[in-house]
């Protein structure tokens, strides 16, 4: 068999499979939760005065689309959204495709980095759409773009995708200002490396910079309400609680292991542009995630993305080297810590994904939900809690509707922990003995 | 209060009197999600308004499961 064809024979199975558990996979909360409160703006409300919230307009209206289209055609609208960013991912892989051909890649490498891409964003797990997915899915193009710019002399590109590739990357920036970060990182290194102020007037980067300003011009013209609930959880939010740790992670390992291969690389002297930069996005997204201090899983989302696309690298770098019979057994030893790394990763989001947390499959939930429909099937409930459970498909499942328009108590630790002590609305509770 | 959490409060006090629903569920135990390890009660913050302890008086206590209260309408 011929040996470059080896990627694909490999890896296609892998995606078939990713698609696969995408089907039947339950989608996380947030996404749920984004999804059936887009239906209730389709329906008339008003975001940002009816449903008070403090995520931003595009995390909403990135929706808007796929509930009118599953209304339409009178699908479910989880079934709907993965459909949908599904189109999405084939669409980036191809725009993908269209500014890698204007690279000085062969084509052999050209189709691994797609397939890599097609695989690392299939299986994601439970993350599938979150907005660090959408984010990394989006910047991806950009970030492509950028990395030419900076390996290949000369690189020019055509109008379109350059345009594209801006535009998407300030897309994926809309969902959460914290992923300015890491292509601010980047930006700052291709400067240094070009030693160039014209670096920053390429036409994706323009055409970032300017529709992110648009979004901004957008928000502030059509969505004053915005500022308002942004500011009512930027004071509130930062008292929310969580168990989830900022360091003592897995993620940590990935970065770990990320360091050891740069600095293995460097040392070798075989560390190219690529590689320094696939390395800063990583620290870049490590930071990001940080500086959120909640520890959430999905907020090392894009650290595990280019974690994983940095390892496929280098173990293609590494089996190439093989081929050519110059290998060392630090560097076999390395290959397979990666490969191992790799696997590892794949299996504990895909396990994460038949398993969720918060599983519409587990006893409590349906239990929950068959009481509900016992005792108040068509008739409104209301929910005191901050429990993050998919409550927005509960109602569904339980055919019922909210009494109340605050659905959850998100704000309330805010509330209780930043308290004016002057005022003390309520008394202070003291941790159980 | 602040103008923000007052504004929380009342109408989430405002749309349960007016719409009474046919369920309540209420969050308990020491752990909650935002919280961490804390005392903190629904019953007692909600009930710093009158309205609210007037509408319980509506609502008996028909389970308590996973760490909710759940309310019934009488």
């Amino acid at each position: 068999m011929r040996k470059d064809l080896l990627p694909i024979v490999i890896l296609t199975p892998i995606i078939i499979i990713g698609f696969f558990i995408l089907y039947f996979q339950q989608l996380h909360t947030d996404v749920l939760y984004f999804l059936y409160w887009t239906e209730r703006v389709v329906d008339g409300a008003r975001l940002y005065v009816d449903i008070k919230d403090i995520n931003t307009p595009i995390t909403f209206y990135f929706n808007y689309p796929i509930i009118l289209v599953a209304k339409f055609l009178g699908l479910s609208v989880e079934l709907t959204f993965k459909v949908f960013v599904v189109n999405l991912l084939f669409g980036i892989i191809f725009l993908c495709k269209k500014i890698l051909s204007y690279s000085a890649l062969s084509s052999k490498n050209m189709i691994y980095i797609l397939l890599v891409l097609l695989l690392v964003f299939t299986l994601s797990g439970w993350d599938f759409g979150q907005r660090e997915y959408l984010f990394s899915l989006l910047a991806t193009p950009f970030v492509m773009v950028r990395i030419i710019y900076v390996v290949q002399k000369n690189f020019k590109l055509p109008i379109w995708p350059s345009l594209l590739s801006g535009l998407l990357a300030a897309c994926g920036v809309g969902f959460k200002p914290y992923f300015v970060l890491p292509l601010l990182v980047l930006e700052i290194y291709i400067f240094l490396v070009k030693r160039n102020i014209r670096t920053f007037f390429r036409k994706e980067c323009l055409s970032l910079v300017f529709s992110i300003i648009f979004q901004i011009a957008v928000i502030l013209w059509f969505l004053p309400g915005y500022l308002e609930n942004f500011l009512i959880g930027l004071q509130n939010y930062p008292y929310y609680v969580t168990q989830g740790h900022l360091f003592l992670r897995f993620e940590t390992l990935l970065l770990i292991v990320s360091v050891v291969i740069f600095f293995y690389e460097y040392k070798k002297g075989i560390s190219g542009q690529t590689s320094r930069i696939l390395f800063l996005l990583i620290l870049a997204s490590w930071v990001a995630g940080i500086i959120q201090t909640k520890g959430f899983p999905q907020h090392y989302l894009p650290l595990r993305f280019v974690s994983l696309f940095y390892f496929s690298s280098a173990i293609y770098r590494s089996l190439g080297s093989r081929i050519r019979n110059d290998t060392t057994i630090t560097k076999d030893f390395l290959t397979s810590l990666l490969l191992s790394l790799m696997l590892l990763t794949f299996w504990i989001q895909e396990t994460k994904a038949l398993n969720p947390p918060l599983s519409v499959s587990s006893t409590e939930y349906k239990l929950l939900v068959s009481l509900t429909k016992e005792k108040a099937e068509n008739q409104k409930i209301a929910l005191i809690s901050t429990s993050f459970y998919p409550v927005v498909l509960f109602v569904h499942d339980a055919n019922v509707g909210w009494a109340t328009r605050n659905t959850n108590f998100w704000l309330v630790p805010g509330f209780y922990k930043n308290v004016d002590s002057r005022e003390k609305p309520f008394p202070y509770h003291n941790l159980p003995k | 209060m602040s103008k923000y959490e007052y504004e929380f409060f009342d109408s989430t006090i405002k749309d349960l009197v007016v719409s009474t629903p046919e369920l309540i569920f209420i969050q308990t135990g020491y752990y909650k999600a935002g919280f961490g390890l804390s005392t903190f009660d629904y019953y007692e913050y909600l009930s710093q308004d009158i309205r609210f302890v007037d509408l319980l008086k509506q609502y008996d206590l028909l389970r308590k499961m996973y760490e909710l209260d759940i309310l019934i309408k009488k």
